[in-house]
């Protein structure tokens, strides 16, 4: 299984791509929007995890997107404390989930194995 | 002669203008110079931060996702092995408790415990305390700020004696952290403070409190405070806790001569009303000012129901003042939606006599 990490701090993308191989994942991070929009194509992952603050595509660029392609990809946004307007903008989107910073990664870890199985 | 008197002069002025152009040549040079070292400092500093940050990235994430104390202690000795020297200067140090820090905040459960587990294990609570004793107002104000946001209880006394330090920015933090390590007990320094509590100050500090128990004797105390920005702030804490016990202390805030303690007095009074707070309310409604006299009659259709209160807004409805006649009607539609269609007709019957 396959994961797309588009996270553009650099402390939290190894940190959720560390967690997440642990879990036995293969991981794929990017830290720019553009390049996540280039690797869902390229790379076909089979679940997206995104911060909605990107630079060059936002995270909800990434969502309608995906959805836009009509691709049955999960995704798992991530947002900032007092960003509740652009997650509810996310799910009428068609994102799959959210998760607001602070996190905790195991909450992380499990949100993604209900989405998919390892 | 006269031609040896001119030929010296100008082989002197032109000796002069020469050593005047080889000066200014110089001077740009050596200006030239200093910014390129300048600039070229700058680059290295800036090249050697993002090799540290890049560094410690891996440090802090394998941290982060560390299951077990021992298996930090092997992140950790992992990385002093190879990196033992570098963290030795205080550049690095100061770096890391910045990127711990940044972190932490974006962190929560076991994963934030480890940072600061990683924080308290390579001693960077030393680093800050030795900022926090720092005679420069911005570097004691981060240090206080980073100490609390790793939860170092240990410096809580140390701490709390700046809740109310004569510069702001470091009272402020202070403030900030006694609540952030204690929760609504570190509230105490409404008892000493001397200075103003910004409007935003209180705000932070209830957004800090989150799920911490009020405690209402000491709310009490600070509502009849000397200073009116802890009254204020005790309002705003009774609304926020709906300290329903003092309804009487709030409503004798409305005879206080600040008009912004007045104002949170009303609004508190939303949030502790009682079946005496209507009537209370409407004896105070003509000694009140024009926006107070507002706000009252949007608190009396949230809170009213009784005739007293149906009446007293029927009153209003044939005053002169357009904007306390619409309030009015407003507030009795709340009250009582079905009947109020007459009233209104009434005060629009009257606007257009």
């Amino acid at each position: 299984m396959k994961i797309l990490v588009a996270e553009d701090e650099p402390i939290m993308q190894k940190t959720i791509a560390l967690r997440l191989k642990k879990d036995g994942y293969q991981v794929v991070t990017t830290d720019n929007g553009r390049e996540a929009l280039n690797l869902i194509a390229t790379e076909a992952p089979d679940l997206i995890i995104t911060d909605i603050m990107m630079p060059y595509a936002s995270g909800l660029e990434i969502v309608g997107t995906v959805k836009k392609l009509e691709k049955k990809v999960p995704i798992i946004v991530l947002s900032a404390m007092g960003q509740e307007n652009v997650v509810v903008e996310a799910f009428d989107l068609g994102a799959d989930d959210f998760i607001a910073k602070p996190f905790s990664p195991n909450e992380l870890s499990m949100r993604v194995k209900r989405l998919i199985a390892p | 002669m006269t031609i040896f008197l001119y030929l010296s002069s100008t082989a002197e002025a032109y000796t002069w203008f020469l050593q005047a152009a080889y000066g200014f040549i110089a001077g740009v040079a050596g200006l030239l110079f200093s910014v390129f070292v300048f600039r070229k400092q700058r680059f290295v500093k800036q090249q050697k931060k993002a090799a540290l940050r890049l560094l410690f990235s891996d440090l802090i994430a394998e941290t982060v996702v560390c299951e077990s104390q021992e298996e930090i202690d092997v992140t950790l000795q992992t990385f002093l092995a190879t990196n033992g020297k570098l963290l030795q200067k205080p550049f690095a140090r100061d770096l890391l408790v910045k990127e711990i820090v940044k972190t932490k905040d974006d962190i929560s459960g076991s994963s934030a415990e480890n940072l600061r587990l990683l924080f308290e294990k390579l001693n960077l609570d030393k680093d800050c305390y030795q900022r926090f004793r720092s005679k420069q107002w911005h570097v004691k104000a981060r240090a206080i700020q980073q100490l609390a946001e790793m939860q170092q209880s240990q410096y809580l006394v140390k701490i709390y004696r700046e809740t109310n330090h004569q510069n702001k920015a470091i009272r402020t933090e202070a403030q900030l952290a006694v609540v952030k390590l204690t929760g609504f007990k570190g509230l105490r320094f409404l008892n000493i403070v001397s200075h103003p509590v910004s409007q935003w100050q209180q705000l932070s500090l209830l957004h800090q409190l989150n799920d911490s128990a009020a405690d209402e004797s000491n709310l009490r105390k600070w509502l009849s405070s000397e200073n009116e920005t802890v009254v204020e702030f005790a309002l705003r804490l009774a609304e926020a806790y709906q300290c329903y016990a003092l309804h009487d202390d709030v409503l004798a805030c409305l005879q206080h001569t600040s008009a912004a303690v007045r104002h949170q007095a009303l609004l508190a009074l939303r949030e502790v009303s009682n079946d005496s707070t209507p009537t209370a309310l409407i004896h105070y409604f003509f000694r009140a000012t024009k926006q107070e006299q507002l706000l009252i009659l949007d608190l009396l259709g949230d809170i009213g129901s009784a005739d007293t209160e149906i009446g007293f807004l029927e009153t209003l409805q044939q005053c002169d003042d357009e904007m306390l006649r619409h309030r009015a009607g407003q507030a009795l539609q709340q009250i009582r939606p079905a009947s109020t269609a007459v009233s209104l007709l009434s005060g629009f019957s009257k606007q257009a006599v």
